[in-house]
């Protein structure tokens, strides 16, 4: 009995993409032949026969990511698949991912012709050991329904803010719609200015100041400012406690690498209280539509 | 886990999350960053244990707060 390991995702018909021929494929991390596998229209997958899921190790971890690499390089676009994805055949593979496929194919068209640079933000001082206020409690799938939006500030924002919301996006639910302000009660009228918002667009409100709070990294503001022309999407996490701040998954296009790396160099001398610490190119792993935490 | 009697045996036993990162270098913490934490999934399912998984990130999220020790330092003269 066999598993089918899942490197990753593409984009297109296999038989029309250069590079998805099998024969140029390569071997998996555990040197089993690799294969495409349809996967609906627009959409192939990029697998290795096992006889069982390989153990967590590092080799093996680096083994996934060389997989991953070549085939990310044969390809015009790749979604990486995690580490240690199995299914018990193609079409265990198939059902798995075809509830997702517009996602999947709205994922791999952002990341065509990408690479992901990692940009990791420290704080210098060592008060920064103690856990920071969390704020709200916050709802991981709810407050990250848009994770690559790149804001419209600044002249030379790289692309346009994309926005996927998630199904789990409360804010969309009829409650907070039919309370947004417009609902009864909520119109004061009479002539005195604009209505106070109502508690639903007030809760829509906050709710996106934290979106952004958490996106945000304003410690290396003119960092960012000088990185926003390179960008193609950008997802931020920051992080709760420790000198780690926050850490920036970059799409960049596969030419700007070294642009990218010229400009966190020249600008993270200036930086006063923080440090950062930048890796990649990696392939497009931060932008799965799952990897939103 | 025991130890292997034969170290060659260990890589196909699988490490202890522990194991895995101990001494990690900024190389192997990006990795398992982005390999454990990110990409697609299949169906969602912890497919790694969720003893091992949670140990992972357990122990990642320190490591990555004291990640700047071994993280190349982009303001510093090299």
């Amino acid at each position: 009995m066999s598993l089918l390991y899942l490197y990753g995702l593409a984009a297109g018909d296999p038989v029309a993409t250069p590079g998805a021929d099998p024969a140029t494929l390569g071997q998996g991390l555990a040197g089993e032949p690799l294969k495409v596998v349809p996967c609906g229209p627009g959409l192939f997958a990029l697998a290795g026969e096992m006889p069982a899921r390989p153990r967590l190790a590092r080799t093996a971890l680096a083994g996934h990511d060389e997989t991953v690499r070549r085939l990310a390089a044969l390809v015009p676009a790749l979604l990486p698949a995690r580490f240690g994805e199995t299914a018990p055949d193609e079409e265990a593979l198939r059902a798995g991912l075809l509830p997702r496929a517009r996602q999947l194919t709205e994922a791999l068209a952002l990341v065509h012709g990408s690479v992901q640079m990692t940009l990791r933000v420290f704080a210098s001082a060592v008060e920064d050991e103690e856990p920071r206020p969390s704020g709200p409690e916050r709802t991981a799938r709810e407050e990250d329904a848009h994770p690559f939006t790149l804001s419209a500030e600044g002249p030379q924002a790289a692309s346009p803010e994309t926005f996927a919301p998630s199904p789990g996006l409360s804010g969309a639910s009829p409650a907070a719609s039919r309370a947004g302000g417009q609902g009864p009660g909520e119109d004061l009228g009479g002539g005195a200015g604009p209505p106070a918002p109502g508690p639903g667009a007030r809760y829509l409100a906050e709710r996106r100041r934290l979106h952004d709070e958490r996106r945000s990294l304003p410690e290396v503001a003119a960092l960012r400012a000088a990185l926003r022309p390179l960008l193609r999407a950008e997802r931020v996490e920051r992080h709760e406690a420790g000198r780690l701040l926050a850490t920036a998954y970059d799409l960049v296009g596969r030419d700007a690498v070294e642009a990218y790396r010229a400009v966190v160099e020249r600008e993270s001398a200036h930086l006063s209280g923080y440090r950062v610490a930048a890796s990649g190119p990696w392939p497009a792993y931060a932008f799965a539509p799952e990897a939103v935490p | 886990m025991s130890e292997p009697a034969d170290p060659a045996r260990a890589e196909e036993q699988g490490e202890e999350p522990a194991e895995l990162l101990a001494g990690a270098d900024g190389s192997l913490l990006d990795l398992v960053d982005h390999l454990l934490n990110q990409g697609v999934v299949i169906t969602g399912e912890v497919v790694l244990g969720l003893a091992d998984i949670d140990l992972v990130y357990l122990r990642l999220s320190v490591l990555l707060c004291a990640a700047d020790r071994v993280l190349p330092r982009w303001n510093e003269p090299r």
